[in-house]
């Protein structure tokens, strides 16, 4: 099969890399002499999946294991499956290139809502069922997990298994009592009794073990296990502690640029900043650090292993690592002799974190990127974003003063109590930012590039698990209003404004906040051609709006509802470690516009994490609060 | 694979091997690495040259042995040579290129029919092709007859490999595709489909006119 492929369809298709395989450190295993073979499905383009950091993690950690294996497989862009469904090819893995009909198991891991379409896709173009009851004991199992996974309802439908929380943690569980299962039975599944098994291990979700009662207007008013195993509460699975980890040291080296063409370093997990924004700083509670010794030796032996020249080091938060500073000196001091460079993917806006950007990029001065997501001090109070004008302005100063020329900023639109007014505080501290830089460039005898200013503005969608999973979002008509009033606020020719597509994050909200009927409405827009949702281009509107409409559910329902504290939500039987009850706090204190400080530094603010897991912050630094400036007051 | 996919590949390959590689001075350092000709995507090779810079003497055979530890599957080091002194680079020395083209024509074909249209090809003095610009619609005319060399065809019922040695370098460079176009204009049944491309190898001449290496050479 793959010499046909490459012969008769690899020579047409946009970037042939992308099906290729055969990279350095790929893992090949011997079919036959495995007992559990699996297929990572990654719901997007390849560049994108192998960017992505848990699935370096999860196939290498499978691939470890003499007895599984995981194979990858990523979704063919619209060229190739064109030719593939033209020429009857199912969808094939990159390692064996054999169908992923064959595997006993897919595993899609959920990043993004947007990606959902494309899962169906490569089901459909793998030839295998899309709902698990049209699946027989002959085709794969397929299983999901990933952030999405934590409201897993709209894919009930589609999955057999969810893994709910951190992968390394509980995959090589699962795969046991599945390998088990194989052996036992000839290397044939009898799902049945395979899920009976599962749903046994924490943190499994069985979906078709559960029924959810809704009420005359659609809400959920209660899911209930109907199988005796299955717990009525499914709690997330955690590293207890990042040392000792399995973390990949002999990472897969794509020949195609992909998107982060460097090796990732994973400095941390978790974020207690509580931004009330942000979903992966409630998924991933406590934070949990790795040591300073731990990181230079992966660090070593991943740049060894891959030949790679850029070391970034990642984690939602990584200048808030304890011993950022040293880590960071300490790899810049040995890998700058080898022409490698180190850095982080994102800065806090304060002097630390611009002490910190000097330090790392001695040599190139391009941008700078800085998130206050708000235009006023009022507004980013009330999403907990700790950042102060003053920090901005002295980042700013900072950050010209030391050769940067642009600057870019991020915000979203659409908060929660959002007014013009903080629409207006976004485009002044734009003007701010220019102004300070045209005052540093006159200082220094106006040499140099000109600053420019770059203001990229994503629409808000709440997310569950976050204090505002009860606000709605803005409707469309009124985001769109917001948006031609701050354009019109934006004059200045050195000032660029980006703005994303408000349909699209309209579905999303959909989705991310959606129930178990939302199946039905995937299946229709599926069928309807909907697939690459998140790439604007093969976006249509159009296509969502007349599935809901088929399926007699109101898409306003999900997204543009204010929700009661009291209501059952879709996803109240997964539990992420964060108390429903400590969202509810943290939503009314952001209705007071009343900060939070992040528990790093100041009191547990229990949270339910700590208390209701068995797992600790872990913090290998002790705190070193630079700039107190950065840190929110209570 | 692109060119620059190419590049960045046997950067990360000569880091993977610990070869004491030079780099460049200045703001932005880059190692110093240079390739004989840039290859399209989608085709494949086994006729490529580099050269590259150490900071150190090393026996050849520790270089190799180096490499070799560190390549990925699908790449492979056939010989090393060492360069003394200052040299031209190999993309300005380049002169020829040697390539295998796989067609697969609209219906079947007979090495009577391949063959005529090579002889027409040689017989004419201009052989049309059109190149696209880039990010524009606009296309201009290029003859690529004086460009080509050799031509040889082997037919296999619907399909044929195409031989050719055409003139590469930066002067004038003829693509492998257009040859088959061109051939088309010369009375070739209309292909469907070309298969795949290969290059056998990259060549500059001697002052007989032969066919060398760069590997010759040094």
């Amino acid at each position: 099969m793959r010499e046909w492929i490459e012969d008769n369809l690899l020579g047409k298709v946009e970037k042939p890399l992308r099906y290729q395989g055969n990279e350095m450190n790929a893992v090949h295993k011997d079919w036959d002499s495995t007992t559990l073979r699996m297929v990572f499905a990654f719901p997007d383009v390849y560049e994108i999946g192998m960017s992505h950091l848990g699935l370096s993690i999860l196939y290498h950690q499978a691939n470890e294991e003499p007895d599984y294996l995981m194979e990858r497989v990523f979704a063919p862009w619209v060229d190739m499956e064109g030719m593939m469904r033209e020429n009857n090819i199912p969808l094939f893995s990159l390692e064996s290139y054999r169908p992923v009909k064959d595997f006993h198991g897919i595993a899609f891991t959920l990043q993004y809502e947007m990606s959902y379409s494309n899962i169906l896709n490569m089901l459909d173009l793998a030839g295998v069922p899309l709902r698990w009851w049209e699946r027989s004991d002959d085709d794969p199992l397929v299983f999901m997990g990933g952030p999405c996974a934590y409201n897993p309802e709209p894919l009930a439908d589609f999955a057999d298994v969810f893994l709910i929380g951190e992968g390394e943690e509980m995959n090589l569980e699962f795969y046991k009592v599945w390998a088990d299962h194989l052996r036992a039975h000839g290397g044939k599944m009898n799902k049945k009794e395979l899920l009976d098994e599962v749903v046994k291990i924490p943190g499994v979700y069985v979906p078709r073990f559960y029924d959810v009662a809704y009420d005359e207007t659609g809400r959920v008013t209660s899911v209930t296990p109907n199988h005796p195993d299955a717990p009525a509460k499914i709690v997330k699975r955690f590293l207890k502690h990042m040392d000792n980890a399995f973390f990949p040291e002999k990472p897969i080296v794509p020949y195609l640029d992909v998107i982060h063409d460097r090796a990732m370093l994973e400095v941390q997990r978790g974020c207690t900043r509580g931004c009330r924004f942000c979903q992966a700083g409630m998924l991933y509670r406590p934070v949990r650090e790795k040591t300073v010794g731990e990181l230079e030796e992966q660090a070593r032996n991943i740049l060894c292993n891959t030949g790679h020249y850029d070391l970034s080091l990642t984690s939602l938060s990584t200048s808030d690592y304890t011993s950022v500073d040293i880590l960071l000196r300490s790899l810049i001091e040995e890998m700058a002799p080898k022409n490698i460079s180190v850095s982080l993917p994102s800065l806090r806006v304060d002097n630390f974190s611009m002490n910190l950007a000097n330090e790392m990029q001695k040599l190139k001065k391009t941008g700078l990127t800085f998130a206050p997501e708000a235009g006023t001090q009022r507004l980013r109070d009330v999403i907990n974003k700790g950042v102060l004008e003053a920090n901005l302005e002295s980042v700013a100063r900072m950050a010209f003063s030391s050769g940067w020329s642009k600057i870019k900023l991020y915000f979203m639109m659409g908060l929660p109590t959002e007014t013009d007014e903080d629409l207006d505080g976004i485009a002044a501290l734009a003007y701010k930012v220019i102004q300070i830089g045209d005052e540093i460039r006159r200082e220094n005898g106006g040499k140099g590039p000109s600053p420019q200013v770059t203001i990229s503005v994503s629409g808000f969608v709440p997310k569950p698990f976050t204090p505002f999973e009860f606000e709605p979002q803005v409707r469309g008509e009124e985001l769109r209003r917001r948006q031609r009033y701050l354009r019109d606020k934006i004059k200045h020719k050195r000032v660029t404004y980006h703005y994303h597509d408000s349909q699209v994050t309209y579905v999303e909200a959909i989705f991310a906040k959606g129930d178990r009927r939302l199946g039905e409405v995937l299946y229709k827009a599926w069928q309807k051609g909907c697939k690459f949702d998140g790439w604007g281009e093969y976006f249509y509107m159009d296509w969502w709006m007349e599935a809901f409409e088929e399926c007699g559910l109101d898409p306003e329902f999900y997204a543009y509802r204010q929700i009661p504290y009291d209501e059952v939500l879709p996803w109240d039987h997964i539990s992420c470690g964060v108390r429903k009850d400590y969202l509810i706090k943290e939503h009314q204190k952001a209705m007071r516009a009343e900060t939070t400080v992040d528990c790093r530094v100041g009191q547990c603010h229990v949270c339910g994490a700590c208390q209701d897991l068995d797992v600790k912050l872990d913090l290998k630094g002790g705190w070193l609060c630079v700039n107190t400036n950065a840190v929110p007051q209570d | 694979m692109s060119h620059l996919d190419l590049m960045h590949t046997w950067e990360r390959v000569i880091r993977r091997s610990q070869l004491p590689l030079a780099f460049s001075q200045g703001f932005n350092p880059h190692p110093k690495m240079n390739f004989a000709s840039a290859c399209a995507v989608g085709t494949t090779s086994d006729g490529e040259y580099m050269d590259m810079e150490l900071t150190q003497d090393m026996p050849l055979a520790d270089i190799k042995a180096a490499l070799d530890r560190a390549m990925p599957p699908a790449f492979e080091v056939t010989q090393i040579k060492e360069v003394k002194g200052k040299v031209p680079s190999l993309m300005s020395i380049m002169e020829r290129a040697a390539y295998q083209i796989r067609l697969e024509f609209v219906d079947e074909v007979s090495q009577e029919q391949l063959d005529k249209a090579i002889v027409e090809f040689f017989n004419r003095d201009e052989i049309t092709v059109y190149r696209f610009k880039k990010n524009s619609p606009d296309k201009k005319p290029v003859n690529i007859r004086p460009g080509v060399f050799k031509l040889r065809m082997e037919a296999e019922g619907k399909f044929a490999v195409l031989h050719i040695l055409v003139q590469t370098g930066n002067d004038f460079n003829v693509r492998p595709e257009e040859v088959a176009y061109g051939l088309m204009s010369a009375g070739m049944p209309s292909v469907l489909n070309v298969v795949r491309i290969h290059r056998n190898g990259l060549y500059l001449l001697n002052k007989q006119g032969e066919l060398i290496t760069p590997l010759d050479v040094v």
